[in-house]
């Protein structure tokens, strides 16, 4: 008889593998949402892909790639190709990288692991920037000079002690309150970093400049390392590439620890952790301490490479930029969160390019728009019919009305860009059209979204005119302007359409 | 002391301007969050657009030959508009980006918030202008009218901000306290399961919700604009921020108490660039709502929340 139970039909649904459990029991029954989902859709058949290379063979190809490659880009034939006289510039991309990797690993600390929506992490980022201004350089007095192993732990204990304070003082808040406090406190800090310049102390007959405002701190010391100093950026792309390892390899074992399934615990259900006795009130300190420490490193050897310390480094933009990375990654997750800062530091340097740029948007679109209407007639239908509008309409403009036809692009160069050319009508007064057509582009949008009927596709096909010249108008022409919207619409359509991120686990939250 | 005497009319004024205009930016926090427990960080940026619909019309109607209607109609529809504009901006905002995530875990809404925010500013950044923009309604009021209280004097422009703010409340308070919709509001904020179970079109409420809270933020740009004259993408962020700390401070979900608190904020913010330093006038709103927090959790008019489980 327990030959027949061990062995299920294989015909009802054949085991994957032998450890998987038996069919119709409990464990079996919880692991169908898994199951379900590892077996449709190229991402996940990607993702299993992935997962059958050995653990060490993805991260020593991680490791190989991160260090060969400011020797690689560094060889002539490469750097040609890029068009470049140095790799000084793809290797600052990839410093900046590493080091938002490491800010991001901390944020993920506290609002991946701990569950805290910690929205004044970059104030330890930029306190850290400025602990270090005011040790490592002359602004004070006749100047300080610490050297750095002195001065960077020194830094990084007294930023996690304010990290614990500022949590010790929200501590009482829950949820919401803690994030609206946690702003306020970033952007305080900012304001003050700003205006704190002629503060008058009562020991003082002059009053002092604190912080030099807006201009920031000039003339930061290099890190030192045993008499070591470290002058150029290839020297601190590999310095922050070995203290993201130590972090990566802290933040793994302190989330595998007592601890980190504390913090996972604590953020399932607070109430429930509390009762199993886990003191909550240190863990979410020790939260907050940890991304506070984590943050204050980066912070430190980041100010210390840029050589100098401005306020508007560490202002909410920053902060919603780490929390795009966080999110896009997917919460949680640590290969995520890197990948999710590797997307944000390197998009804004691709938007600077306009052939790059171009070619991106439009892969963006057409990828946005296989995901919603998946690989089918209708996503032809739209496109084409959308491409075939667009060539009518440029007819039928240039028979009644050639004036309004200039056909003169604003931007110039890619293939793409030269492909559009001939289906879009480019008026006299373009930028003014285009920042009407960039609301009219959302308004089509938002409609497709509320329709029922099947008029919604041809608002699609609408909405995707419109969007194309808005690029080619106005989007195109302001880099700085176009990654804080991409930013911002990726944060908000993420949330609704893979809210746990690319990398991170749907939490089934049981009521 | 003599000093403190002579500024301390001029100084009661200000706060009561810069109260209002928090209160009402507070208002609208305060009925979201009292529904659907959601910090809506959009809020202050609709305020900010509502500023510039207002600056739209004040272009429309006053080219440089002169207004083209009599002034308070100007400024009427200023209002109007920039409310109506701005009650459209805050529905779809709901309907588009928190209504999908109603039932997604509490932190999702919060960044789509951020998201929105940042949209928002940027949009207009980008569609308008990056660099301040003047509204010149000094030509509408001129700056030196006014009443005129012994040695001190309101001038129009704050009057009108006060009074328009006082109104608005009290419409407000009537439609809430005394219609059907206002009782369906209640019902929702107490209970969201079991209004809907009494048959209370939930999603319609929550819609005019926003509609409220957004058509008082767009009044509360525009009035912003006429009186202190000058408009930006950013000033959204840390307006919204402290119409939020107001309407923690009066005890969040609260109508009386968003106002009391917008008041105490914007006079507490007033005093103290006066009588310490403008450098920490921001400071002192922060210090309030950590102060109010620790001391007083539920707000000064609210009740201390029971976290039931």
């Amino acid at each position: 008889m327990s030959t027949v139970e061990n062995n299920p039909t294989p015909t009802v649904n054949p085991p994957e593998s032998p450890e998987s459990p038996r069919i119709g029991v409990d464990e079996w029954v919880a692991q169908a949402g898994q199951r379900q989902r590892q077996e449709r859709g190229w991402w996940a058949r990607l993702e299993q892909g992935w997962h059958s290379i050995p653990l060490t063979w993805r991260l020593g190809a991680a490791v190989i790639v991160v260090l060969l490659f400011p020797l690689v880009t560094n060889f002539a034939p490469v750097l040609n190709g890029l068009g470049l006289s140095s790799n000084n510039f793809i290797v600052r991309i990839g410093a900046t990288f590493l080091a938002f990797s490491i800010l991001a690993i901390g944020l993920n600390v506290v609002v991946g692991y701990a569950g805290l929506l910690d929205l004044g992490y970059v104030a330890f980022f930029g306190l850290a920037g400025y602990g270090y201004a005011y040790l490592s350089s002359d602004f004070i007095g006749a100047g300080v000079h610490l050297p750095s192993l002195l001065s960077v732990p020194l830094i990084i204990i007294f930023v996690a002690a304010i990290g614990w304070g500022l949590g010790a003082l929200s501590l009482r808040l829950y949820g919401d309150y803690l994030a609206i406090v946690t702003l306020g406190f970033g952007i305080l800090l900012v304001q003050l970093a700003t205006t704190l310049t002629r503060v008058s102390l009562p020991w003082r007959d002059q009053p002092v400049d604190l912080t030099r405002g807006p201009n920031g701190i000039n003339g930061l010391d290099n890190i030192s390392l045993l008499g070591y100093e470290l002058t150029s950026t290839v020297e601190y792309y590999y310095l922050f590439f070995l203290l993201l390892i130590a972090v990566i390899v802290v933040v793994y074992h302190l989330n595998n620890s007592r601890v980190g399934r504390a913090w996972r615990a604590m953020r399932e259900d607070e109430l429930a952790a509390e009762v199993m006795g886990m003191p909550t009130r240190r863990l979410k300190l020790l939260a907050f301490a940890t991304g506070a420490a984590i943050a204050a490193l980066s912070g430190t050897v980041f100010a210390a490479w840029q050589g100098n310390v401005v306020p508007n480094r560490y202002n909410v933009l920053a902060l919603i930029d780490l929390y795009a990375m966080v999110v896009l990654g997917g919460a949680g997750s640590l290969p995520g969160v890197v990948v999710g800062a590797f997307i944000f530091t390197t998009l804004p340097e691709i938007l600077r390019n306009p052939q790059l740029a171009g070619l991106l948007f439009y892969i963006g679109l057409l990828a946005g728009l296989i995901g919603w209407l998946k690989v089918s007639w209708r996503l032809v239908a739209v496109v084409g019919g959308t491409i075939l509008g667009a060539i009518i309409f440029k007819l039928l403009v240039g028979a009644v009305w050639p004036a309004l036809d200039t056909g003169i692009f604003p931007t110039e160069g890619s293939l793409l860009n030269r492909w559009v050319q001939w289906w879009l009508v480019i008026p006299p007064n373009f930028q003014l059209v285009g920042n009407l057509v960039i609301g009219g582009a959302v308004a089509t949008l938002l409609l497709t979204l509320v329709l029922k009927h099947p008029w919604r596709w041809v608002t699609l096909g609408v909405s995707v005119y419109m969007f194309v010249f808005a690029w080619e108008t106005r989007l195109a022409a302001e880099p700085s302007v176009t990654r804080i919207l991409i930013v911002g619409t990726t944060l908000v359509v993420l949330m609704i359409v893979r809210p746990q991120g690319l990398f991170g686990k749907i939490q089934v939250s049981i009521v | 002391m003599d000093q403190f005497l002579t500024q301390l009319p001029q100084t009661i004024i200000n706060g009561l301007t810069l109260g209002s205009v928090y209160a009402m930016i507070a208002l609208g926090y305060s009925m979201v969050y009292g529904i659907l427990k959601l910090l809506n960080f959009a809020h202050g940026d609709v305020y900010m657009v509502g500023a510039y619909i207002g600056y739209g019309m004040l272009l429309l109607l006053v080219p440089a030959s002169g207004p083209l209607l009599p002034v308070p109609l100007v400024i009427l529809l200023m209002l109007l508009v920039a409310m109506g504009g701005c009650a459209l901006l805050g529905m779809a905002i709901e309907r588009f980006a928190y209504r999908p995530l109603r039932n997604a875990p509490r932190i999702a809404p919060l960044i789509s918030a951020l998201g929105v925010s940042f949209i928002l500013q940027n949009v207009i950044q980008l569609t308008i202008s990056p660099r301040p923009l003047s509204y010149g309604s000094g030509t509408l009021i001129p700056v030196d009218s006014g009443l005129v209280l012994g040695d001190f004097r309101v001038s129009t422009s704050r009057l009108l901000v006060i009074g328009t703010t006082i109104l608005l409340m009290l419409a407000l308070t009537y439609f809430v306290r005394s219609t059907r919709t206002g009782r369906a509001m209640r019902a929702v904020a107490m209970d969201l399961d079991a209004a809907a179970m009494m048959g209370v079109d939930v999603d319609r409420v929550i819609l005019i919700t926003f509609l409220l809270g957004s058509a008082l933020a767009g009044a509360a740009g525009v009035l912003v604009g006429i009186v202190f004259l000058s408009i930006q993408h950013t000033m959204g962020f840390l307006a919204g921020l402290k119409g939020f700390t107001a309407s923690v401070v009066g005890g969040i979900g609260n109508i009386p108490g968003a106002v009391v608190g917008g008041l105490l904020l914007g006079m507490a913010e007033a005093f103290a660039s006066v009588y310490i330093s403008v450098t920490f006038k921001d400071a002192v709103a922060f210090f309030i709502l950590v102060v109010v927090l620790l001391v007083k959790p539920g707000g000064l008019l609210g009740r201390v929340a029971v976290q039931k489980v």
